[in-house]
């Protein structure tokens, strides 16, 4: 059976420390440019800052293609750090590979750039919070919440709190 | 307007015209000149005449001679090209004939409110004429409007204004600072109009691929919506899409907005998706 893209892969960050490569600025618009590749963003989009706050957050204007785009930065939380990854080319793969750095990987992704904000556009609209640009931050905190160690303390007070209930639920049933 | 003209509270007239309106670039400059009604007749002397009609030198000279009028006052609304763009294609699109109409009341209303008492206004039509008179009249209620063609070679203080608007257009496009970097931008755009061969040429030769034309350009135009698509990256605005399943089109060319089918509805809202699962 095929493996399903994009399930199993190798990422590549070491050559991409902030300090090597230099913090990029990521800007996420309110559309998609079917163009994939380098292109010399600071040449013609500029955006400026406005008078205007939203939720303690000053909000920037840009224009792009002749829209007017509001967008705000929010910085990554403490401890993370973005990379921009791009995924290496068959050929590539393949050496690395023979090179025995991961015989199972499918897709290898090599970080070009690492960036420690976020600009999120909209186009005419305010750029709150709650819109989907903003809120994909969410999952730090999930992520983050999951993967804490559980102490064996925690185990036995989880298990203890639903053995009262239990005990709770059958004296209802008496 | 620092100071008020002696004759602010006798009835004045006042003209409406317009420069920049059919260019593809630059800004569109909107004009108005007044005076009292009773100068309308040394007005008449004093070779004002359509802007068209009249050479850039003979057009600076009559306008620095309103500017020192004693008579005269005038007032200008730059419309910046960035604001024509983004209007026009804005969520909700505010056409051509309504920024203009919105900038000739914006100009009536600014003379109004410096205090000078106008009561009748010539303007140029925008559009269908009656209902333009009807719209000004019903907001301007005192003030007698003349909407008619080609304003500004049969009323004198139209002719002022089509002078005073493109002198102001001119000048600004001359000023533009060209904030555009990277690639050398000229400024050999010819008239501006979309039919002008060199105007086409320039524009051909100032596309970028991606991000299209400097901000000096309107792209509302349908000559730069043409050339965007011929010859530029497609690009398409999550306002204006339709979702099909995770499946977006526009044109021709459908793109995927995910190939990771079955995730949680978590994660397609925040537009997160898993790309490898082990590092």
């Amino acid at each position: 059976m095929a493996v399903p893209e994009g399930s199993t892969g190798l990422i590549r960050i070491a050559k991409a420390s902030s300090s090597i490569l230099g913090p990029k600025q990521v800007h996420l618009l309110p559309c998609s440019i079917a163009f994939n590749g380098p292109v010399s963003v600071s040449d013609y989009f500029r955006p400026k800052a406005t008078d205007s706050i939203i939720e303690g957050m000053e909000v920037m204007e840009a224009t792009f293609r002749g829209r007017k785009l509001l967008g705000r930065t929010t910085e990554l939380p403490p401890g993370y750090c973005g990379f921009f990854l791009e995924k290496e080319s068959l050929h590539e793969g393949m050496q690395r590979r023979r090179a025995a750095v991961d015989i199972d990987a499918v897709d290898i992704w090599s970080a070009r750039a690492a960036f420690k904000d976020i600009t999120y556009w909209r186009h005419d609209d305010n750029p709150h919070s709650v819109s989907s640009g903003q809120k994909f931050l969410d999952w730090l905190q999930v992520a983050s919440m999951m993967h804490k160690p559980v102490s064996a303390e925690e185990v036995l007070m989880e298990q203890n709190r639903s053995g009262n209930n239990g005990q709770k639920r059958k004296r209802q049933e008496i | 307007m620092a100071q008020l003209p002696s004759w602010a509270s006798k009835p004045c007239m006042l003209g409406i015209d317009e420069a920049g309106r059919g260019p593809v670039l630059g800004p569109m400059v909107y004009a108005c000149a007044y005076c009292p009604s009773s100068y309308q007749k040394t007005l008449a002397t004093l070779e004002y005449a359509d802007s068209k009609t009249l050479k850039e030198s003979k057009r600076e000279e009559l306008f620095e001679a309103m500017k020192a009028d004693e008579s005269m006052g005038w007032a200008v609304d730059v419309i910046d090209p960035r604001i024509l763009s983004s209007l026009m294609l804005a969520k909700v699109k505010t056409n051509l004939n309504l920024i203009s109409h919105n900038s000739a009341m914006g100009l009536i209303s600014r003379v109004l409110n410096s205090g000078i008492f106008v009561t009748e206004v010539f303007v140029d039509t925008v559009g269908d004429a009656e209902k333009y008179e009807a719209e000004l009249s019903k907001r301007f209620p005192g003030i007698t409007f003349k909407v008619a063609k080609k304003a500004d070679s049969l009323f004198p203080i139209v002719s002022a204004a089509s002078i005073a608007a493109k002198v102001t257009r001119d000048k600004a496009l001359k000023e533009w600072i060209i904030e555009e970097t990277g690639q050398e931008i000229t400024r050999e755009f010819g008239s501006g109009y979309p039919g002008d061969p060199v105007t086409k040429e320039w524009l051909q030769k100032h596309l970028h691929n991606v991000f299209g034309f400097p901000t000096l350009v309107r792209f509302s135009w349908e000559t730069c919506k043409s050339i965007i698509t011929k010859n530029g990256v497609e690009v398409h605005w999550e306002a204006e899409h339709e979702m099909d399943e995770g499946k977006v089109r526009y044109g021709k060319t459908v793109l995927m907005e995910s190939n990771a089918i079955g995730r949680h509805d978590f994660f397609v809202k925040r537009k997160l998706q898993q790309i490898v699962t082990r590092f």
